[in-house]
């Protein structure tokens, strides 16, 4: 598999999509097939529903998740009870979600399931924590649901596999384009600023880094308030950082009042990224330096060339300009599926 | 009366339920749909049983096991429904065995401690039998699946799907039919000990609920106090929720002694702000828990056991049922009546009772409500700024402002003595000037 050395050296990753149908599941399945089998410890769980037979939103066929033996998997009280596997119950959650609690099992015979999860980001970081350490799994992979990406946050999974499909557009061009804003975003750079108490940064609000390392917070800085921003209170500072979600609105106010004291813009990791694309062209191209506290490991980039209405894409070409836009190599699963 | 049902009463009794640090939900599930103990009978064996507890809790190595049993108990779920739907004839899933399995492993870990910590606590039934009907290979984890000792069959099919590579779905429809078939039998020899199951899941939250009354106890400083027939008394009381809230300010609680006779009513009379409704809230409060075996925040106590706790806090306004304050409290006061028409076993706590009216009617309301209240032989005590002169009951007052501090101290009034303390009160806040001096000359012309 082209990308396995990759996900060996994370201890958990996640799989999302730009957008719906974008082949995560099959991306997932292809992943989950080639790790190694011997000696060997996966746990599987999801953001979400994921792994039914048929599409929740759209009712296209979607393809199963194939769990092997030795695999750990968390799914609902629901989905386990239509579980098509053997397997061995380890452990029930005390938290219920809309389809019962979440139960976590290890595959005792080959079998498929269906993998619907955690209702909370929080839930989710506390079951790799439990899979990796009580249960022993070398490596913890996360199915997103729909598009939510932030479980790839870098704060719940060290690395993520991204899929990307003709589903986002059938026009080769506008998917190029979306992807590549994207992986940028992914790829944005750690900051080089030292930050005091790195780890226990405040949870909320916009705060100013000062030259000598303090954090003061910025009146009226909030994501829904940011009309307010004085620029006089900038005179000091060398960096803003925002604790939560960066908006356009943010941006805009930042890129007109605070750019020419020349200070950096730093957010916690790409998901905290909210911005449309414009906002985002114009506020680099002003000069203006977005950084990350947390940096995103992207693994892989998978492309699928086919729509939920049948359309199909010319997947060679397809991959090269993809790669060419991001700069990275991009594989589809179902092509390489083949060449294995 | 469940204790749900007082959980949001002014007195507050819900700060008593959230210090308790039950491990499990099911406990305070079952704690809050406990019925109030009312026979002194069953009081005092309840008390008995606390008693030994705290005696056997206080042995040193009682703590270490006593956290042991605890750790378990965290694991305890609610599985009531399961075991009702499984002796009902339903035949268990994986996840219902799984919950059916871990309740026999912790009640079979939790057996022997129990029985080493206190006599007092409940003796647990052995489910041995039922951990190693589910537990068919002798693993000692709480995890379960239809293992493949339980059939030859099952496990030769097993080995098949596994040697494949491929999902095969007949063979798994195959292992189904059989996995089936297990859980059957599996249910009909569970049902032989239903009942033992279903005992243990309520003798462990009961030993969850007695290991978190006894830590209260502790925490509170509560008192086991003695039952009596018609006289309440306590000595040295304090409200466990305001003490910790001062406490935590670097202040002390107060504590206060009272009593309350069925044969003459206490009036409590005094200053403002001298802690007067504390002190009936803390008495309510006391009430309950003397009568859920929490034991009294006192320093020694004299308790009747009552059917009805009534506790007219004063602030009754309930604009959804268009009632005026005035109306709330008649309305209240009024079934006090005409429950005690019908029996005595009332405690009736009585906080300013018609104060929202003019003082010439509200101190006849008053008095007349204590007189029929001591003709009916009810606990009673009542708190008012009114003079009133009822024949027979028991003034008590605050002992007020003593140099410039307030001393919340209960002592017996003189007859025909009224406590005037408002305005001292009012230029203690450091209210207007003109406007209290204004009033004093008023009160001196009169």
């Amino acid at each position: 598999m082209p990308f396995v050395q990759e996900i060996l050296s994370c201890r958990s990753i996640s799989v999302v999509g730009l957008g719906k149908n974008t082949g995560k599941t099959e991306c997932l399945n292809y992943i989950l097939n080639r790790l190694p089998a011997d000696g060997f410890t996966v746990a599987v769980s999801s953001a979400g529903i994921d792994g039914e037979v048929t599409d929740q939103v759209t009712g296209t066929s979607k393809p199963e998740i194939f769990l092997r033996e030795g695999t750990l998997f968390a799914t609902s009280e629901k989905h386990y009870r239509e579980r098509r596997v053997v397997s061995e119950l380890l452990d029930i959650s005390y938290r219920k979600t809309s389809l019962g609690r979440v139960v976590t099992a290890r595959v005792i015979a080959g079998g498929k399931s269906q993998l619907s999860g955690h209702p909370t980001t929080e839930a989710l970081k506390f079951w790799i924590e439990r899979a990796t350490g009580l249960f022993k799994a070398d490596l913890a992979i996360i199915d997103g649901a729909l598009s939510r990406v932030s479980i790839a946050s870098p704060a719940i999974t060290e690395g993520l596999v991204l899929a990307t499909g003709a589903a986002i557009s059938a026009s080769m061009d506008t998917l190029v384009f979306k992807t590549s804003y994207m992986v940028s975003l992914i790829n944005l750079e750690k900051t080089t600023i030292p930050m005091i108490n790195e780890d226990n940064l405040p949870s909320s609000g916009t705060w100013l880094l000062c030259s000598n390392g303090e954090l003061k917070q910025v009146s009226g800085g909030g994501a829904f308030s940011s009309g307010s921003i004085h620029p006089d209170e900038f005179a000091d500072g060398i960096a803003l950082f925002v604790s939560g979600a960066l908006t356009d609105r943010l941006l805009s106010q930042v890129r007109i009042s605070c750019l020419k004291f020349g200070i950096e813009l730093i957010v916690r990791d790409f998901t905290k990224i909210f911005v449309s694309h414009p906002n985002f062209i114009s506020f680099i191209k002003s000069g203006g330096i977005i950084r990350v506290i947390n940096r995103s490991k992207l693994i892989a980039l998978c492309a699928n060339k086919v729509t939920p209405e049948g359309y199909v894409l010319d997947s060679h070409k397809l991959c090269e300009k993809l790669s060419i836009a991001v700069n990275l190599p991009v594989y589809d699963i179902r092509r390489i599926r083949y060449e294995a | 009366m469940k204790l749900r049902s007082i959980l949001d009463l002014p007195c507050g009794m819900r700060a008593v339920f959230s210090n308790l640090q039950l491990c499990s939900s099911l406990s305070s599930h079952l704690l809050l749909e406990r019925e109030m103990y009312v026979s002194s009978g069953k009081i005092a064996s309840h008390y008995n049983l606390i008693s030994n507890l705290l005696t056997d809790l206080s042995y040193n190595r009682a703590s270490l096991l006593t956290e042991k049993v605890r750790g378990l108990l965290f694991g305890l779920r609610d599985i009531r429904n399961t075991l009702s739907a499984v002796s009902a004839g339903r035949v268990p899933d994986d996840i219902e065995l799984f919950e059916i399995k871990s309740l026999a492993m912790i009640s079979q870990s939790i057996r022997p401690l129990l029985k080493e910590i206190s006599k007092s606590l409940p003796e647990l039934p052995d489910l041995e039998s039922v951990v190693k009907l589910l537990d068919p290979d002798d693993i000692r984890i709480p995890s379960f699946y239809i293992y493949d000792s339980y059939s030859s069959e099952l496990a030769s099919i097993r080995k098949r799907i596994k040697s494949l590579n491929e999902f095969n779905e007949d063979l798994y429809a195959e292992s189904s039919i059989i996995e089936d078939k297990i859980r059957e039998q599996l249910a009909k020899e569970i049902r032989i000990h239903i009942e033992n199951l279903s005992l243990s899941l309520h003798h462990l939250a009961d030993t969850d609920i007695l290991l978190a009354k006894a830590a209260l106890f502790v925490r509170w400083n509560l008192t086991i106090p003695e039952l009596s027939d018609d006289r309440i008394y306590y000595e040295g009381m304090f409200n466990p929720e305001v003490s910790e809230i001062l406490e935590r300010q670097g202040l002390s609680y107060q504590p206060v002694s009272v009593t309350i006779d069925s044969k003459n009513p206490a009036v409590l009379m005094g200053a403002n702000m001298g802690g007067k409704s504390v002190t009936l809230r803390t008495l309510a409060l006391s009430q309950f828990m003397f009568q859920f075996g929490f034991g009294v925040p006192a320093k020694r106590a004299t308790i009747v056991p009552v059917h009805e706790i009534f506790h007219l806090s004063g602030d009754y306004q309930d604009v959804n049922k268009g009632l005026s304050s005035f109306a709330a409290e008649m309305r209240m006061a009024d079934k006090l009546l005409k429950h005690s028409t019908q029996s005595s076993s009332i405690l009736a706590l009585l906080d300013e009772p018609a104060r929202t009216t003019n003082p010439y009617e509200g101190k006849a309301l008053v008095e007349s409500l204590i007189t029929i209240l001591k003709e009916r032989q009810i606990l009673t005590i009542v708190a008012t700024h009114y003079n009133v002169d009822a024949p027979g009951c028991v003034k008590m007052r605050v002992r007020g402002f003593e140099d410039g501090r307030m001393n919340y101290e209960l002592i017996i009034a003189k007859d025909g003595e009224v406590p005037r303390e408002a305005i001292n009160i009012a230029k203690s806040l450091g209210i207007d000037d003109i406007w209290l001096e204004k009033a004093s000359e008023l009160l001196n012309r009169k």
